[in-house]
């Protein structure tokens, strides 16, 4: 269904966009149709009542503030693409919740080496060639029989590779974001933050961006 | 400190509920007795304030000695204790309504879920079948019934996103930045997420989406700034024209990020552009209308782009004044700004 309209309109609609609303304009029979013109005006129609207008032209000026993210360490692997991370980066999750449905979503939306498992050892051959691991907070780090549970199992992770992502998360929206441990991982999240957060997340710290 | 220099207050409510108290059991006890027994070796006091009640009671032997010594005391604390007591009770009352408003928005979106459910899987007709028949029974009524199930899903996503959005506002608006995380986003994407939610309303009374992209991006709170676009779009939905358009355009210019919300809507009267942020202000023209809401919409949505560095503003044109119905409605734009 999207196979021909352009890189950013993919991203657009990338994640939970793809599995759900896709799905449902497909049903509601109203399937986009993109039009490429010669100067590269793009109109997209998904029904006869809304129109996305595209110009790929659209001058906008180049935003100069800088994320608030902090700078990654030298040596991290880094996409060239979305599309390239999506193939060939290696995800992993550790929650001892194995039927959190993020996993099932970040596959669907094209994410292709996704796995969860209910805990590690920073010695498990599935955690080593992980390129990016999610570690939940609560419920996990029995396995090494860290006290602090997923932090400690963190930690662990960070100081064993440091060349690896990891991604802090916790269903604790208020979590103390000042924890020194929190502070170390390259990103923490709220587990049930918007599929978007989390492949925001992703692109962040995967996908080298040009300019 | 010399427990037996101190005054030693207990505020309540007038209707008893504690506010504050640094009462023993025994302060209570000897409070009491007090009361009746003049030789007693403590000296209290009852003042009664506009709302709470305070208690006094001192063991201090030059206070006990001295009534005006004793009242000099009082008065000096007594405004200390209404400062708090003010200050406490505007706290309490901001949560209520906060809660209040939570509790009702939760409850009216999860109602519509229901509702929704209960069109597609009557609940009557279920409960009548035998239990390895349900699922089947479920199955046959949303194929049978594959478009308005469509819809129900998209419909379900929005009141979900709803919940979501009043959940995250609550957190916002009573946290403030503790629970924001600031970051680089494609504005025009963050636009998409929200305004999928809307295809049913917008499709349901023929409004025209367009939208202009462009790849501007701004740095913002997503999660805060996905709550002002839901209203935004919310009323959108609600007061624009049947058979108009809406028109969304993005701009930057410098360090400043624009989204404009272009749309034949319901009339805002002058005295109205800066009332419509007030919280539980609803137009008078959506009043007269029938269809407005709590009020709340647009003062969330201000209050949120506030917290992002950004604002809200409402520009309107006189001269494209419609009737239709007898609902006036005018080209107004609704300016969202991110200063980043």
């Amino acid at each position: 269904m999207f196979e021909n309209l352009p890189e950013w309109f993919k991203w657009a609609f990338g994640g939970i966009g793809v599995s759900v609303v896709g799905g449902l304009v497909y049903f509601l029979q109203n399937p986009f149709n993109s039009k490429l013109g010669s100067d590269s005006k793009v109109e997209i129609q998904n029904n006869p009542q809304i129109n996305v207008n595209v110009n790929t032209n659209a001058s906008s000026n180049e935003v100069v503030n800088e994320s608030a993210k902090p700078v990654k360490p030298p040596g991290k692997k880094k996409f060239s693409f979305t599309d390239q991370a999506k193939n060939e980066a290696r995800l992993l999750f550790i929650d001892d919740d194995t039927r959190f449905k993020l996993v099932k979503i970040l596959k669907e939306a094209g994410w292709l080496n996704v796995e969860i498992r209910k805990d590690a050892h920073v010695d498990d051959a599935q955690l080593k060639s992980a390129d990016i691991v999610f570690v939940d907070i609560q419920g996990v780090g029995k396995k090494m029989a860290f006290q602090n549970e997923g932090l400690g199992l963190a930690n662990a992770i960070m100081d064993k590779y440091p060349l690896k992502y990891v991604v802090i998360y916790s269903s604790e929206r208020n979590g103390n974001r000042f924890d020194e441990i929190i502070r170390k991982a390259d990103d923490h999240l709220y587990k049930h933050a918007d599929v978007y957060t989390f492949e925001k997340c992703l692109e962040n710290l995967l996908v080298e961006r040009n300019g | 400190m010399d427990k037996t220099k101190e005054v030693v207050l207990d505020i309540r409510r007038l209707n008893g509920d504690l506010i504050f108290s640094n009462f023993t059991p025994e302060d209570h006890r000897q409070f009491e007795d007090a009361q009746t027994n003049s030789r007693s070796l403590v000296k209290v006091r009852t003042i009664e304030k506009k709302g709470y009640k305070v208690k006094y009671l001192t063991r201090d032997e030059d206070l006990v000695s001295s009534n005006r010594l004793f009242n000099k005391i009082i008065r000096l604390i007594e405004n200390t204790v209404d400062f708090f007591v003010q200050g406490l009770v505007r706290l309490e009352n901001n949560n209520a309504q906060s809660i209040n408003r939570l509790d009702h928005n939760i409850a009216t979106y999860n109602a519509l879920s229901l509702q929704e459910i209960e069109v597609l899987i009557p609940q009557s007709k279920i409960t009548g079948k035998e239990w390895g028949d349900k699922i089947k029974f479920v199955e046959n009524q949303l194929q049978k019934n594959i478009r308005s199930t469509s819809e129900t899903f998209l419909r379900l996503a929005k009141y979900s996103q709803g919940t979501k959005a009043e959940l995250t506002a609550y957190y916002m608006l009573i946290n403030k930045p503790d629970a924001m995380k600031f970051d680089k986003h494609r504005v025009y994407q963050v636009l998409m997420n929200s305004l999928h939610l809307f295809f049913p309303d917008f499709n349901e009374n023929t409004i025209k989406v367009q939208m202009q992209h462009n790849n501007i991006e701004a740095v913002f709170d997503y999660d805060s700034v996905s709550v002002a676009l839901f209203h935004l779009l919310n009323n959108a939905a609600k007061y624009c024209a049947p058979h108009s358009s809406l028109e969304i355009s993005l701009m930057r210019h410098g360090n400043q990020s624009k989204i404009e919300f272009s749309m034949l809507s319901l009339r805002i009267d002058d005295d109205e552009l800066k009332k419509i942020f007030t919280e539980g202000y609803s137009g008078k023209h959506a009043i007269n209308a029938k269809i407005n809401g709590r009020g709340v919409g647009m003062f969330v949505a201000k209050e949120i782009m506030k917290l992002n560095n950004g604002d809200i503003e409402i520009q309107t044109n006189r001269s494209t004044n419609k009737v239709y119905k007898t609902r006036v409605y005018e080209n107004n734009k609704f300016i969202l700004t991110l200063n980043s």
